[in-house]
Protein backbone atom coordinates (compact mmCIF):
# COMPACT_ATOMS: atom_id res chain seq x y z
CA UNK A 1 0.00 0.00 0.00
CA UNK A 2 1.36 3.25 -0.84
CA UNK A 3 1.45 5.88 1.51
CA UNK A 4 1.37 10.08 0.88
CA UNK A 5 4.99 9.94 1.06
CA UNK A 6 5.98 7.15 -1.00
CA UNK A 7 3.27 7.67 -3.61
CA UNK A 8 4.33 11.56 -4.13
CA UNK A 9 8.10 10.34 -4.01
CA UNK A 10 6.59 8.65 -7.65
CA UNK A 11 6.28 12.48 -9.14
CA UNK A 12 9.38 14.01 -6.88
CA UNK A 13 7.29 15.52 -4.75
CA UNK A 14 7.85 16.39 -1.01
CA UNK A 15 4.52 15.47 1.16
CA UNK A 16 2.51 18.90 1.77
CA UNK A 17 2.33 20.17 5.51
CA UNK A 18 -1.15 19.29 6.07
CA UNK A 19 -0.90 15.44 4.78
CA UNK A 20 0.68 12.96 7.42
CA UNK A 21 3.27 11.49 5.37
CA UNK A 22 3.09 7.85 7.06
CA UNK A 23 -0.92 7.87 6.23
CA UNK A 24 -1.97 4.97 3.73
CA UNK A 25 -3.74 6.07 0.38
CA UNK A 26 -6.67 5.07 0.29
CA UNK A 27 -7.41 2.78 -3.05
CA UNK A 28 -11.00 3.31 -4.18
CA UNK A 29 -13.54 1.79 -6.68
CA UNK A 30 -15.97 4.81 -6.77
CA UNK A 31 -15.66 8.04 -8.21
CA UNK A 32 -13.03 10.50 -6.66
CA UNK A 33 -12.14 14.03 -7.13
CA UNK A 34 -8.49 15.37 -6.92
CA UNK A 35 -9.13 19.28 -7.24
CA UNK A 36 -10.52 20.09 -11.35
CA UNK A 37 -10.08 16.23 -11.75
CA UNK A 38 -12.50 13.84 -11.65
CA UNK A 39 -12.00 10.11 -11.42
CA UNK A 40 -15.50 8.53 -13.21
CA UNK A 41 -15.68 5.11 -13.26
CA UNK A 42 -17.15 4.00 -16.54
CA UNK A 43 -18.71 0.64 -18.03
CA UNK A 44 -15.84 -1.53 -19.71
CA UNK A 45 -17.38 -1.28 -23.37
CA UNK A 46 -16.73 2.14 -23.41
CA UNK A 47 -12.85 2.54 -23.47
CA UNK A 48 -11.13 2.60 -26.82
CA UNK A 49 -9.22 -0.66 -26.31
CA UNK A 50 -6.40 -0.23 -29.13
CA UNK A 51 -5.01 2.76 -28.25
CA UNK A 52 -4.89 1.65 -24.40
CA UNK A 53 -1.03 1.81 -24.15
CA UNK A 54 1.27 0.78 -20.29
CA UNK A 55 1.97 3.75 -18.41
CA UNK A 56 5.52 4.61 -18.65
CA UNK A 57 7.65 4.02 -15.40
CA UNK A 58 7.61 8.19 -15.09
CA UNK A 59 4.31 8.29 -15.09
CA UNK A 60 1.42 10.13 -17.48
CA UNK A 61 1.23 14.32 -16.84
CA UNK A 62 -2.61 14.02 -17.28
CA UNK A 63 -2.93 17.56 -16.81
CA UNK A 64 -0.91 20.55 -16.17
CA UNK A 65 -2.41 24.01 -14.52
CA UNK A 66 -0.41 26.87 -16.65
CA UNK A 67 -1.69 29.44 -13.86
CA UNK A 68 -0.45 27.57 -11.07
CA UNK A 69 2.53 25.47 -12.30
CA UNK A 70 0.94 22.05 -10.80
CA UNK A 71 0.72 18.62 -12.49
CA UNK A 72 -1.74 15.86 -11.85
CA UNK A 73 0.35 12.78 -12.81
CA UNK A 74 -1.28 9.49 -13.14
CA UNK A 75 0.88 6.77 -12.10
CA UNK A 76 0.76 2.42 -11.66
CA UNK A 77 0.31 1.40 -8.17
CA UNK A 78 2.65 -1.32 -6.84
CA UNK A 79 3.03 -4.52 -8.73
CA UNK A 80 0.48 -2.75 -11.44
CA UNK A 81 2.41 -3.68 -14.77
CA UNK A 82 -0.71 -4.01 -16.95
CA UNK A 83 -2.06 -0.18 -15.91
CA UNK A 84 -3.53 0.90 -19.62
CA UNK A 85 -4.21 4.56 -20.17
CA UNK A 86 -5.85 6.35 -23.39
CA UNK A 87 -5.67 9.85 -23.67
CA UNK A 88 -8.97 10.90 -25.35
CA UNK A 89 -9.88 14.14 -25.16
CA UNK A 90 -13.34 15.61 -25.85
CA UNK A 91 -14.39 18.59 -23.89
CA UNK A 92 -13.54 17.91 -20.52
CA UNK A 93 -12.51 14.43 -21.36
CA UNK A 94 -8.88 13.53 -20.74
CA UNK A 95 -9.03 9.95 -21.29
CA UNK A 96 -9.39 6.57 -20.36
CA UNK A 97 -7.84 4.36 -17.57
CA UNK A 98 -7.92 0.28 -17.14
CA UNK A 99 -6.46 -1.34 -13.96
CA UNK A 100 -6.89 -4.66 -13.99
CA UNK A 101 -7.98 -6.85 -11.45
CA UNK A 102 -4.97 -7.17 -8.41
CA UNK A 103 -3.53 -3.98 -9.37
CA UNK A 104 -3.82 -0.19 -8.66
CA UNK A 105 -2.93 3.48 -10.26
CA UNK A 106 -2.26 6.63 -8.23
CA UNK A 107 -3.31 9.86 -9.59
CA UNK A 108 -0.66 11.99 -8.06
CA UNK A 109 -1.33 16.28 -7.36
CA UNK A 110 2.44 18.00 -7.19
CA UNK A 111 0.55 20.90 -5.06
CA UNK A 112 -1.54 20.15 -2.64
CA UNK A 113 -4.06 17.63 -3.52
CA UNK A 114 -1.60 14.78 -2.74
CA UNK A 115 -2.94 11.33 -4.15
CA UNK A 116 -5.73 9.02 -4.70
CA UNK A 117 -5.14 5.21 -5.11
CA UNK A 118 -7.70 3.61 -7.73
CA UNK A 119 -9.03 0.02 -7.39
CA UNK A 120 -9.37 -1.97 -10.51
CA UNK A 121 -12.05 -0.97 -13.27
CA UNK A 122 -12.79 1.05 -16.36
CA UNK A 123 -12.47 4.86 -15.67
CA UNK A 124 -12.89 7.87 -17.46
CA UNK A 125 -11.04 10.93 -16.45
CA UNK A 126 -12.64 14.61 -16.58
CA UNK A 127 -11.52 17.64 -15.79
CA UNK A 128 -13.60 20.55 -14.56
CA UNK A 129 -15.27 23.45 -16.52
CA UNK A 130 -16.66 26.52 -15.62
CA UNK A 131 -19.25 28.61 -17.36
CA UNK A 132 -17.32 31.32 -19.22
CA UNK A 133 -17.63 34.99 -19.62
CA UNK A 134 -15.61 35.71 -22.49
CA UNK A 135 -18.47 38.37 -24.43
CA UNK A 136 -16.88 42.14 -25.26
CA UNK A 137 -19.48 44.71 -25.27
CA UNK A 138 -22.07 42.71 -23.98
CA UNK A 139 -21.86 42.84 -20.59
CA UNK A 140 -21.98 39.53 -18.91
CA UNK A 141 -23.44 37.38 -22.37
CA UNK A 142 -22.36 33.97 -21.64
CA UNK A 143 -20.85 32.31 -24.52
CA UNK A 144 -18.81 29.15 -23.49
CA UNK A 145 -17.23 27.23 -20.77
CA UNK A 146 -13.84 27.36 -19.70
CA UNK A 147 -11.07 24.83 -18.15
CA UNK A 148 -10.49 25.10 -14.81
CA UNK A 149 -6.82 24.51 -13.80
CA UNK A 150 -5.57 24.25 -10.22
CA UNK B 1 7.56 37.47 -7.81
CA UNK B 2 10.41 39.72 -8.74
CA UNK B 3 12.21 37.72 -11.87
CA UNK B 4 15.55 37.37 -12.25
CA UNK B 5 17.64 36.97 -14.92
CA UNK B 6 21.14 35.01 -14.14
CA UNK B 7 22.71 36.82 -16.60
CA UNK B 8 21.46 39.95 -16.03
CA UNK B 9 19.21 41.19 -13.43
CA UNK B 10 16.16 42.41 -15.66
CA UNK B 11 15.31 45.38 -13.98
CA UNK B 12 18.76 47.00 -13.28
CA UNK B 13 19.71 49.84 -16.02
CA UNK B 14 21.53 49.09 -19.00
CA UNK B 15 25.44 49.26 -18.32
CA UNK B 16 27.33 51.40 -21.13
CA UNK B 17 29.26 47.78 -22.68
CA UNK B 18 25.60 45.80 -22.56
CA UNK B 19 24.42 48.64 -24.40
CA UNK B 20 27.09 49.17 -26.78
CA UNK B 21 26.89 45.32 -27.68
CA UNK B 22 23.23 45.54 -27.90
CA UNK B 23 23.95 48.35 -30.74
CA UNK B 24 26.69 45.76 -32.18
CA UNK B 25 24.08 43.49 -32.06
CA UNK B 26 21.71 45.10 -33.74
CA UNK B 27 24.17 46.34 -36.56
CA UNK B 28 25.45 42.62 -37.44
CA UNK B 29 22.03 42.03 -37.57
CA UNK B 30 21.41 44.98 -40.26
CA UNK B 31 24.44 43.57 -42.38
CA UNK B 32 23.54 40.29 -42.11
CA UNK B 33 19.87 41.18 -43.68
CA UNK B 34 21.77 43.02 -46.33
CA UNK B 35 20.83 46.66 -45.18
CA UNK B 36 22.94 49.43 -44.46
CA UNK B 37 23.73 50.06 -41.22
CA UNK B 38 22.03 53.77 -40.33
CA UNK B 39 24.26 54.08 -37.62
CA UNK B 40 21.95 56.78 -35.61
CA UNK B 41 20.54 55.22 -32.82
CA UNK B 42 18.56 56.69 -30.27
CA UNK B 43 17.87 55.34 -26.73
CA UNK B 44 14.42 55.74 -25.35
CA UNK B 45 13.27 55.17 -21.73
CA UNK B 46 10.08 53.35 -22.61
CA UNK B 47 8.02 51.78 -25.32
CA UNK B 48 5.73 54.33 -25.45
CA UNK B 49 8.09 56.93 -26.38
CA UNK B 50 9.86 54.97 -28.90
CA UNK B 51 6.70 53.94 -30.49
CA UNK B 52 5.46 57.02 -31.28
CA UNK B 53 9.39 58.32 -31.87
CA UNK B 54 9.92 55.69 -34.86
CA UNK B 55 6.30 56.77 -36.27
CA UNK B 56 7.21 60.54 -36.19
CA UNK B 57 10.86 59.95 -37.69
CA UNK B 58 10.12 57.73 -39.60
CA UNK B 59 6.70 59.44 -41.31
CA UNK B 60 9.19 62.97 -41.45
CA UNK B 61 12.16 60.76 -43.67
CA UNK B 62 9.09 59.70 -45.99
CA UNK B 63 8.14 63.31 -46.26
CA UNK B 64 11.33 64.71 -46.78
CA UNK B 65 12.02 61.96 -49.47
CA UNK B 66 8.54 63.09 -51.22
CA UNK B 67 9.69 66.34 -50.73
CA UNK B 68 12.85 65.66 -52.93
CA UNK B 69 11.22 63.63 -55.22
CA UNK B 70 8.71 66.38 -56.02
CA UNK B 71 10.93 69.22 -56.31
CA UNK B 72 12.90 67.33 -59.42
CA UNK B 73 9.61 67.67 -61.38
CA UNK B 74 10.78 70.51 -63.24
CA UNK B 75 14.47 71.75 -64.07
CA UNK B 76 14.06 74.81 -61.97
CA UNK B 77 13.39 73.02 -59.29
CA UNK B 78 15.75 70.72 -60.35
CA UNK B 79 18.76 72.56 -60.50
CA UNK B 80 17.28 74.15 -56.97
CA UNK B 81 17.46 70.70 -55.98
CA UNK B 82 20.48 70.01 -56.90
CA UNK B 83 21.86 72.87 -54.78
CA UNK B 84 20.32 72.14 -52.08
CA UNK B 85 21.09 68.69 -52.31
CA UNK B 86 23.93 68.41 -50.38
CA UNK B 87 22.56 70.62 -48.07
CA UNK B 88 19.01 68.26 -48.11
CA UNK B 89 21.11 65.07 -46.48
CA UNK B 90 22.01 67.40 -43.92
CA UNK B 91 18.39 68.93 -43.32
CA UNK B 92 17.11 65.48 -43.59
CA UNK B 93 19.42 64.21 -40.96
CA UNK B 94 18.57 67.60 -38.81
CA UNK B 95 15.12 67.15 -39.03
CA UNK B 96 14.43 63.43 -38.38
CA UNK B 97 16.86 64.39 -35.08
CA UNK B 98 14.53 67.48 -34.74
CA UNK B 99 11.52 65.97 -34.70
CA UNK B 100 12.40 62.90 -32.74
CA UNK B 101 13.45 65.67 -30.00
CA UNK B 102 10.36 67.31 -29.81
CA UNK B 103 8.79 63.93 -29.50
CA UNK B 104 11.08 63.47 -26.69
CA UNK B 105 10.99 66.90 -25.31
CA UNK B 106 6.97 66.47 -25.03
CA UNK B 107 7.15 63.04 -23.67
CA UNK B 108 9.72 64.67 -21.28
CA UNK B 109 7.36 67.60 -20.70
CA UNK B 110 4.42 66.28 -19.73
CA UNK B 111 5.77 62.78 -18.48
CA UNK B 112 5.24 59.48 -19.96
CA UNK B 113 3.06 58.42 -17.43
CA UNK B 114 0.90 61.37 -18.20
CA UNK B 115 1.15 60.27 -21.63
CA UNK B 116 0.11 56.57 -20.95
CA UNK B 117 -2.76 57.48 -18.79
CA UNK B 118 -3.90 59.43 -21.57
CA UNK B 119 -3.77 56.41 -23.99
CA UNK B 120 -4.05 53.76 -21.56
CA UNK B 121 -6.73 51.39 -22.85
CA UNK B 122 -6.53 53.56 -26.23
CA UNK B 123 -4.03 53.06 -28.29
CA UNK B 124 -6.26 55.27 -30.97
CA UNK B 125 -5.93 57.90 -28.33
CA UNK B 126 -2.39 57.83 -28.28
CA UNK B 127 -2.55 57.51 -32.00
CA UNK B 128 -4.48 61.26 -31.74
CA UNK B 129 -1.55 62.90 -30.14
CA UNK B 130 1.29 61.61 -32.42
CA UNK B 131 -0.97 62.57 -35.82
CA UNK B 132 -1.77 66.16 -33.87
CA UNK B 133 2.48 66.44 -33.34
CA UNK B 134 2.89 64.78 -36.90
CA UNK B 135 0.05 67.19 -38.63
CA UNK B 136 1.56 70.17 -37.05
CA UNK B 137 5.21 69.03 -38.29
CA UNK B 138 4.04 68.08 -42.14
CA UNK B 139 1.57 71.30 -42.15
CA UNK B 140 4.54 73.69 -42.01
CA UNK B 141 3.65 75.14 -38.43
CA UNK B 142 6.59 76.09 -36.28
CA UNK B 143 6.45 73.44 -34.02
CA UNK B 144 3.21 72.64 -32.23
CA UNK B 145 1.80 76.29 -32.38
CA UNK B 146 -1.82 77.00 -33.64
CA UNK B 147 -3.04 75.37 -36.75
CA UNK B 148 -5.90 76.42 -38.74
CA UNK B 149 -8.83 74.40 -39.63
CA UNK B 150 -8.12 73.93 -43.29
CA UNK B 151 -4.36 73.52 -42.73
CA UNK B 152 -5.43 70.61 -39.81
CA UNK B 153 -7.30 68.85 -41.99
CA UNK B 154 -4.84 68.89 -45.29
CA UNK B 155 -2.30 67.47 -42.19
CA UNK B 156 -4.66 65.11 -41.44
CA UNK B 157 -4.44 63.53 -44.73
CA UNK B 158 -1.15 64.21 -45.11
CA UNK B 159 -0.30 62.45 -42.30
CA UNK B 160 -2.38 59.25 -42.46
CA UNK B 161 -0.71 58.95 -46.19
CA UNK B 162 2.65 59.52 -45.04
CA UNK B 163 2.25 57.65 -41.86
CA UNK B 164 1.09 54.73 -43.75
CA UNK B 165 3.99 54.68 -46.04
CA UNK B 166 6.62 55.29 -43.37
CA UNK B 167 5.13 52.44 -41.25
CA UNK B 168 5.48 50.27 -43.95
CA UNK B 169 9.08 51.16 -44.21
CA UNK B 170 9.56 50.43 -40.41
CA UNK B 171 7.70 46.95 -41.26
CA UNK B 172 9.96 45.83 -44.29
CA UNK B 173 12.93 46.89 -42.12
CA UNK B 174 11.94 45.24 -38.99
CA UNK B 175 10.67 42.43 -40.72
CA UNK B 176 14.39 41.82 -42.54
CA UNK B 177 16.55 42.91 -39.64
CA UNK B 178 14.36 40.64 -37.20
CA UNK B 179 14.84 37.61 -39.48
CA UNK B 180 17.94 38.24 -39.93
CA UNK B 181 18.59 38.44 -36.04
CA UNK B 182 16.89 35.27 -35.70
CA UNK B 183 19.43 34.10 -37.80
CA UNK B 184 22.60 34.53 -35.30
CA UNK B 185 20.03 33.62 -32.58
CA UNK B 186 20.06 36.13 -30.57
CA UNK B 187 16.42 36.75 -29.36
CA UNK B 188 14.92 34.70 -27.29
CA UNK B 189 11.24 33.59 -27.10
CA UNK B 190 9.37 34.68 -24.05
CA UNK B 191 6.02 34.52 -23.12
CA UNK B 192 6.04 37.30 -20.45
CA UNK B 193 7.97 39.37 -22.93
CA UNK B 194 5.10 38.82 -25.23
CA UNK B 195 1.98 39.43 -23.00
CA UNK B 196 3.73 42.34 -21.85
CA UNK B 197 3.60 43.07 -25.84
CA UNK B 198 0.13 42.48 -25.85
CA UNK B 199 -0.28 44.42 -22.92
CA UNK B 200 1.16 47.37 -24.38
CA UNK B 201 -0.87 46.78 -28.13
CA UNK B 202 -4.19 46.62 -25.84
CA UNK B 203 -3.71 49.54 -24.39
CA UNK B 204 -4.94 51.55 -26.76
CA UNK B 205 -7.99 49.17 -27.79
CA UNK B 206 -10.73 50.45 -25.73
CA UNK B 207 -12.06 54.11 -25.19
CA UNK B 208 -13.34 55.88 -22.24
CA UNK B 209 -14.85 59.34 -22.13
CA UNK B 210 -12.97 60.46 -19.41
CA UNK B 211 -9.69 59.10 -21.15
CA UNK B 212 -10.99 60.62 -24.05
CA UNK B 213 -11.06 64.08 -22.41
CA UNK B 214 -8.11 63.98 -20.97
CA UNK B 215 -6.42 63.24 -24.68
CA UNK B 216 -8.55 66.06 -26.09
CA UNK B 217 -7.14 68.58 -22.97
CA UNK B 218 -3.28 67.32 -23.49
CA UNK B 219 -4.00 67.65 -27.53
CA UNK B 220 -5.17 71.25 -27.15
CA UNK B 221 -2.52 72.07 -24.98
CA UNK B 222 -0.52 70.84 -27.27
CA UNK B 223 -1.86 72.08 -30.32
CA UNK B 224 -3.66 75.24 -29.20
CA UNK B 225 -6.64 74.06 -31.51
CA UNK B 226 -10.02 72.51 -30.13
CA UNK B 227 -10.66 69.69 -32.03
CA UNK B 228 -7.64 66.87 -32.63
CA UNK B 229 -6.57 65.47 -35.74
CA UNK B 230 -7.70 61.79 -35.38
CA UNK B 231 -7.01 59.07 -37.51
CA UNK B 232 -9.06 55.73 -36.87
CA UNK B 233 -6.30 53.26 -37.94
CA UNK B 234 -5.97 50.33 -36.22
CA UNK B 235 -3.29 48.89 -38.61
CA UNK B 236 -1.41 51.85 -37.45
CA UNK B 237 -1.14 50.56 -33.82
CA UNK B 238 -0.57 47.03 -34.61
CA UNK B 239 2.94 46.97 -34.56
CA UNK B 240 3.38 49.38 -31.22
CA UNK B 241 5.79 46.47 -29.94
CA UNK B 242 9.01 45.55 -32.21
CA UNK B 243 11.01 42.63 -32.53
CA UNK B 244 13.09 42.96 -29.33
CA UNK B 245 16.58 41.21 -28.81
CA UNK B 246 15.09 40.05 -25.61
CA UNK B 247 15.99 41.44 -21.96
CA UNK B 248 12.55 43.39 -22.25
CA UNK B 249 13.94 45.71 -24.57
CA UNK B 250 11.83 46.76 -28.01
CA UNK B 251 13.42 48.50 -30.65
CA UNK B 252 12.72 49.64 -34.16
CA UNK B 253 14.01 49.44 -37.17
CA UNK B 254 14.15 52.08 -39.95
CA UNK B 255 16.58 52.57 -42.87
CA UNK B 256 17.73 55.89 -41.20
CA UNK B 257 17.55 55.37 -37.33
CA UNK B 258 16.94 52.72 -34.82
CA UNK B 259 15.16 53.34 -31.85
CA UNK B 260 15.66 51.45 -28.67
CA UNK B 261 14.15 51.20 -25.50
CA UNK B 262 15.97 51.37 -22.02
CA UNK B 263 14.67 47.92 -20.13
CA UNK B 264 11.94 48.65 -17.57
CA UNK B 265 12.80 48.99 -14.01
CA UNK B 266 10.43 46.26 -12.75
CA UNK B 267 8.78 43.23 -13.81
CA UNK B 268 6.53 41.10 -11.84
CA UNK B 269 5.92 37.46 -12.94
CA UNK B 270 4.37 34.60 -11.62
CA UNK B 271 5.88 31.36 -12.25
CA UNK B 272 3.61 28.74 -14.01
CA UNK B 273 4.16 24.93 -15.44
CA UNK B 274 5.79 25.80 -19.10
CA UNK B 275 7.36 29.67 -17.75
CA UNK B 276 6.32 32.32 -16.54
CA UNK B 277 3.53 35.57 -17.33
CA UNK B 278 3.34 39.38 -16.03
CA UNK B 279 1.26 39.07 -12.41
CA UNK B 280 0.93 41.43 -9.81
CA UNK B 281 -1.89 42.19 -7.04
CA UNK B 282 -0.65 45.30 -5.69
CA UNK B 283 0.99 47.48 -8.07
CA UNK B 284 2.10 47.52 -11.55
CA UNK B 285 3.67 44.19 -12.68
CA UNK B 286 5.99 46.22 -15.35
CA UNK B 287 6.94 49.89 -14.97
CA UNK B 288 9.77 51.26 -16.96
CA UNK B 289 11.75 54.21 -15.36
CA UNK B 290 9.95 57.10 -16.89
CA UNK B 291 6.67 55.88 -15.13
CA UNK B 292 5.11 53.95 -17.83
CA UNK B 293 3.18 51.29 -16.40
CA UNK B 294 1.39 48.33 -17.16
CA UNK B 295 -1.04 45.96 -14.50
CA UNK B 296 -1.16 43.03 -15.20
CA UNK B 297 -3.68 40.35 -12.85
CA UNK B 298 -2.38 36.57 -13.61
CA UNK B 299 -1.28 37.32 -17.51
CA UNK B 300 -4.49 39.26 -18.16
CA UNK B 301 -3.51 43.53 -19.12
CA UNK B 302 -6.14 45.33 -16.61
CA UNK B 303 -6.76 48.73 -16.35
CA UNK B 304 -4.36 50.63 -13.32
CA UNK B 305 -7.60 51.17 -11.21
CA UNK B 306 -8.42 47.67 -10.85
CA UNK B 307 -5.06 46.70 -9.13
CA UNK B 308 -4.54 50.00 -6.87
CA UNK B 309 -6.93 50.52 -5.45
CA UNK B 310 -9.26 47.45 -6.76
CA UNK B 311 -12.39 48.00 -8.35
CA UNK B 312 -15.87 48.74 -6.55
CA UNK B 313 -18.87 45.98 -7.49
CA UNK B 314 -20.18 49.33 -9.78
CA UNK B 315 -16.93 49.58 -11.28
CA UNK B 316 -16.62 46.03 -12.52
CA UNK B 317 -19.90 45.73 -13.94
CA UNK B 318 -19.26 48.88 -15.80
CA UNK B 319 -16.64 47.51 -17.55
CA UNK B 320 -16.98 46.15 -21.44
CA UNK B 321 -14.56 43.36 -21.26
CA UNK B 322 -16.08 40.26 -19.67
CA UNK B 323 -12.36 38.90 -18.80
CA UNK B 324 -10.99 41.98 -17.15
CA UNK B 325 -14.13 41.63 -15.38
CA UNK B 326 -13.58 38.45 -14.36
CA UNK B 327 -10.23 39.35 -13.35
CA UNK B 328 -11.56 42.05 -10.92
CA UNK B 329 -13.93 39.92 -9.27
CA UNK B 330 -10.64 37.64 -8.67
CA UNK B 331 -9.05 40.36 -7.07
CA UNK B 332 -11.73 41.33 -5.00
CA UNK B 333 -12.52 38.16 -4.43
CA UNK B 334 -15.84 36.06 -5.58
CA UNK B 335 -16.38 35.35 -1.74
CA UNK B 336 -16.63 39.18 -1.06
CA UNK B 337 -17.75 39.94 -4.44
CA UNK B 338 -21.13 37.50 -3.95
CA UNK B 339 -21.64 39.73 -0.61
CA UNK B 340 -20.50 43.36 -2.10
CA UNK B 341 -23.04 42.82 -5.42
CA UNK B 342 -26.07 40.75 -3.00
CA UNK B 343 -25.70 37.60 -4.86
CA UNK B 344 -28.94 35.22 -3.14
CA UNK B 345 -28.56 31.96 -2.10
CA UNK B 346 -30.64 29.65 -3.77
CA UNK B 347 -29.67 26.42 -2.24
CA UNK B 348 -27.12 24.41 -0.02
CA UNK B 349 -26.68 20.91 0.25
CA UNK B 350 -23.55 18.67 1.44
CA UNK B 351 -21.01 18.60 -0.51
CA UNK B 352 -20.27 14.58 -1.83
CA UNK B 353 -16.98 13.05 -0.63
CA UNK B 354 -16.29 16.19 1.16
CA UNK B 355 -17.80 15.93 4.74
CA UNK B 356 -18.73 18.29 6.78
CA UNK B 357 -18.57 20.64 4.06
CA UNK B 358 -21.52 21.88 1.96
CA UNK B 359 -22.33 23.48 -1.43
CA UNK B 360 -23.99 26.81 -1.74
CA UNK B 361 -25.42 28.08 -5.24
CA UNK B 362 -25.93 31.96 -5.55
CA UNK B 363 -27.98 33.96 -8.52
CA UNK B 364 -27.89 37.64 -8.62
CA UNK B 365 -30.97 39.11 -8.88
CA UNK B 366 -30.22 42.05 -10.75
CA UNK B 367 -28.99 39.82 -13.91
CA UNK B 368 -25.55 41.23 -13.77
CA UNK B 369 -23.70 37.71 -14.10
CA UNK B 370 -26.74 36.75 -17.19
CA UNK B 371 -27.70 33.72 -16.87
CA UNK B 372 -24.83 32.22 -14.72
CA UNK B 373 -24.92 31.10 -11.08
CA UNK B 374 -22.23 30.85 -8.60
CA UNK B 375 -21.52 27.87 -6.87
CA UNK B 376 -19.34 28.38 -3.36
CA UNK B 377 -17.12 25.34 -2.41
CA UNK B 378 -14.87 23.90 0.11
CA UNK B 379 -11.36 22.87 -0.90
CA UNK B 380 -10.89 19.14 -0.93
CA UNK B 381 -7.77 19.35 1.05
CA UNK B 382 -6.49 21.96 3.48
CA UNK B 383 -4.91 24.96 2.11
CA UNK B 384 -1.56 26.21 3.82
CA UNK B 385 -3.37 29.05 5.32
CA UNK B 386 -4.42 26.62 8.20
CA UNK B 387 -7.84 26.97 7.44
CA UNK B 388 -10.61 25.27 4.68
CA UNK B 389 -10.04 27.34 1.26
CA UNK B 390 -13.34 28.46 0.11
CA UNK B 391 -14.09 29.51 -3.59
CA UNK B 392 -16.58 30.17 -6.28
CA UNK B 393 -16.86 29.16 -10.00
CA UNK B 394 -19.35 30.31 -11.98
CA UNK B 395 -22.03 27.07 -13.47
CA UNK B 396 -25.28 27.36 -15.78
CA UNK B 397 -28.21 29.75 -14.71
CA UNK B 398 -30.74 26.63 -15.32
CA UNK B 399 -29.29 24.91 -12.59
CA UNK B 400 -30.66 25.03 -9.03
CA UNK B 401 -29.30 22.54 -7.58
CA UNK B 402 -25.78 22.97 -5.91
CA UNK B 403 -24.81 18.70 -7.00
CA UNK B 404 -25.86 18.63 -9.64
CA UNK B 405 -23.98 22.49 -10.39
CA UNK B 406 -20.94 20.46 -9.23
CA UNK B 407 -21.61 17.56 -11.38
CA UNK B 408 -22.21 19.69 -14.50
CA UNK B 409 -18.72 20.99 -13.64
CA UNK B 410 -16.91 17.65 -14.29
CA UNK B 411 -19.70 16.92 -17.37
CA UNK B 412 -20.71 13.67 -15.19
CA UNK B 413 -23.85 12.66 -13.85
CA UNK B 414 -25.16 13.95 -10.94
CA UNK B 415 -26.03 10.61 -9.08
CA UNK B 416 -22.59 9.74 -9.75
CA UNK B 417 -21.18 12.96 -8.13
CA UNK B 418 -23.36 12.10 -5.53
CA UNK B 419 -21.67 8.63 -4.73
CA UNK B 420 -17.83 11.10 -4.97
CA UNK B 421 -16.15 8.63 -2.13
CA UNK B 422 -13.43 10.98 -1.56
CA UNK B 423 -12.13 14.51 -2.01
CA UNK B 424 -8.78 15.52 -2.58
Amino acid sequence: MHTYASALALSAVAVPAHLDADVTVPILSGPQAQGDLMIIPVTAGSLPYPRLEPLPSAGIRVVHGEATGNTHWLHAGFESPDVRWASDLDGVRLGYLLVPDAQSALLVHTGEHGANGIAPCTYAIHRKREHAVLVEHAPFTIVAPRLVED
Amino acid sequence: MRRTDPARPACEPLSDRRRAALVDELRRAYLAAGLPWPGRVWWVPSPLVGDLGARTAAATVQRSHEMRTASAASRRQRTAAALRRGAGRVLLAGRTVGVTMVVYAVFWAVGATTVAVCVEDAQREGFVIFCTMLGGLLGGASGLSQLGHDRMVRADTVARAAHDRAVAEIDATGRRVRAALLDVGSPRSAAVEDLIGDGLRSMALGTSRTRQRRVDDLVRRMTGVSEPVTVPSTRVTANLTRPRTGDDIWWWAHPEFVIVTEPPAEVHVETTGGGCRPHRPDGPAVRWRDGLRLYFWHGTHVPAGLIEPGWTVEEIHRHHNSEVRRAAIERMGWLTYIERAGLRLIASAPDPGNPPHRLHLYEDPQRRLGRAHVLVMTNGSPADIGHPLLYAETVPGHIDDPVEAAAWQYDCPADVYRALQRRT
